[in-house]
């Protein structure tokens, strides 16, 4: 199985430079500003990316079909593919953490938040993309992958839209409710937890998916 | 140890338009099986099915004595294939794939790898989406002998090669038979390929096993009778398994032992056993 995902980070080295690079200068530019949430962002988002990328060139390359020929099953094969999820984004989640606490103003509480709830939505995201693109093929998933991340854009747009007067009063209800930094934190790490499990869902269904394809 | 190194018992798969019927043969072990067929007569989908990549809808094959359907883990050590394209992800290097199969395979043999990638000339700098088609196929190849496989299954690995490059290839299959228990399985439409190194042959036509014998009994069982086209349409009609006009005369296929006297009668090779049992008359 090792051997599948040190396949996976060979064929995607190129990619993990330049996501590299490009996080290189996000995380000088939260260097200068201070506010390290849009580099927490952008490491995600590209972390999440990864094991999708890799199923791609596996598909391009038929390698999945030759690699069945080998001693490795096809359980394995799907979780190598959460596996270098897992990595990548354990890598990430690590990299976010140290900027946070060495970079980050004075709210680094705020800002772990952010990283857990952002960990959170990777896992949801790869939890839902994994197995329809073992399901569809990466061409016809690419659709899918369009709504999942357009669709609560546009809901969050559309009701912050609708919303916009409310959101000054909301922010008083929530303040004069009590809802303090606590309770976020407890929220978004009952998030973690949620994706976490919904991630464990997902293998399920993959490997239930996966072992019924014809190669 | 079962002495087959593949069986196929009445094997059926079916797909919306085209089915594979009821597909019987054996492979003895320390053999060589050639598949020949057009394009479309189930070559690919019968080494498919042999490694479980899709699923029958009946009968039984056994690969190296165990079922394919639930093909063990050592036996798949001792399995190597290739397939008609280079199957690796397109970034990855030599040293790489090495790295990577080293990792797969509990019997992997690094030294074997790296000297058939010098006898192969394989760039060590360049990735495999660089490599040109023969490079590919070589790998490919290299990758299938370097983990003590027993048995070799090629889907057509000499095809789209030059001619050179396929008899190196050849001779290095040549090598991997001289080890009494490994076996090979190849299919192919390049028949010549297959008539120099085949002790059997597996004849496969839209879906259907017409011949799986060996391959000298095959060539001795039929032979070309040349000659007028009056003349050859005289001959006994039953006899003749297909039969080519021109303008100047007629060739036909036939059984040895129906060959008239007085014609011209010539071996048949597998080419022409192939072509004139698919085109009955052209």
């Amino acid at each position: 199985m090792w051997g599948l995902i040190i396949k996976d980070l060979y064929n995607l080295k190129r990619q993990l430079a330049l996501y590299g690079i490009i996080g290189g200068v996000y995380l000088a530019v939260a260097g200068v500003s201070g506010n390290v949430s849009v580099f927490i962002g952008m490491i995600m988002m590209f972390t999440a990316m990864i094991p999708l990328s890799a199923i791609a060139y596996d598909e391009r390359a038929k390698w999945d079909k030759y690699s069945l020929t080998m001693p490795v099953s096809r359980k394995q094969i799907v979780a190598g593919k959460y596996l270098l999820g897992l990595l990548v984004l354990a890598a990430g989640g690590a990299l976010s953490l140290i900027s946070v606490l060495l970079m980050g103003s004075a709210d680094v509480s705020e800002n772990l938040i952010t990283v857990a709830v952002l960990l959170g939505v990777c896992l949801l995201y790869i939890s839902i993309l994994v197995p329809v693109v073992f399901k569809l093929g990466t061409e016809r998933a690419r659709y899918v992958m369009m709504i999942i991340i357009f669709v609560p854009f546009l809901v969050i747009v559309t009701a912050a839209k609708f919303m916009g007067g409310a959101a000054a009063e909301q922010n008083a209800f929530f303040l004069s409710s009590g809802f303090g930094m606590a309770d976020a934190r407890l929220l978004a790490v009952g998030f973690l937890l949620f994706s976490g499990l919904m991630l464990a869902l997902s293998y399920r269904i993959a490997v239930s998916i996966y072992s019924k394809r014809e190669l | 140890m079962t002495d087959f190194a593949i069986e196929f018992k009445k094997v059926v798969k079916q797909y919306d338009d085209f089915m594979l019927h009821d597909v019987s043969f054996v492979l003895p072990r320390g053999c060589i099986m050639g598949i020949i067929g057009e394009n479309g007569a189930g070559k690919s989908t019968m080494i498919k099915l042999m490694l479980n990549l899709i699923q029958k809808e009946a009968g039984k094959i056994t690969v190296l004595g165990c079922d394919s359907d639930r093909l063990s883990r050592s036996v798949r050590e001792k399995i190597g294939v290739v397939f008609d394209e280079c199957c690796f992800p397109e970034n990855l290097k030599l040293k790489e794939i090495e790295k990577i199969l080293k990792n797969i395979y509990q019997h992997w043999n690094s030294k074997a790898f790296k000297e058939y990638a010098a006898t192969f000339n394989l760039p060590e700098n360049k990735a495999v989406k660089d490599f040109s088609r023969g490079m590919k196929m070589k790998l490919s190849i290299a990758a299938a002998l370097s983990h003590h496989a027993e048995l070799l299954i090629l889907d057509e690995a000499t095809s789209g090669l030059d001619p050179v490059v396929r008899d190196e290839i050849l001779d290095v299959f040549f090598d991997f038979i001289q080890e009494e228990k490994n076996s090979i399985l190849i299919s192919s439409h390049i028949t010549s390929d297959l008539e120099k190194i085949c002790d059997y042959i597996t004849f496969l036509n839209n879906g259907s096993i017409i011949m799986s014998e060996a391959k000298d009994d095959i060539l001795t069982k039929y032979v070309v009778v040349k000659g007028g086209r009056d003349e050859l349409e005289s001959l006994p009609q039953e006899e003749i398994i297909g039969i080519r006009k021109s303008q100047f005369g007629a060739e036909a296929l036939i059984r040895r032992q129906a060959a008239p006297i007085g014609f011209v009668v010539e071996p048949a090779d597998l080419e022409q056993i192939m072509l004139f049992n698919i085109r009955k008359e052209q």
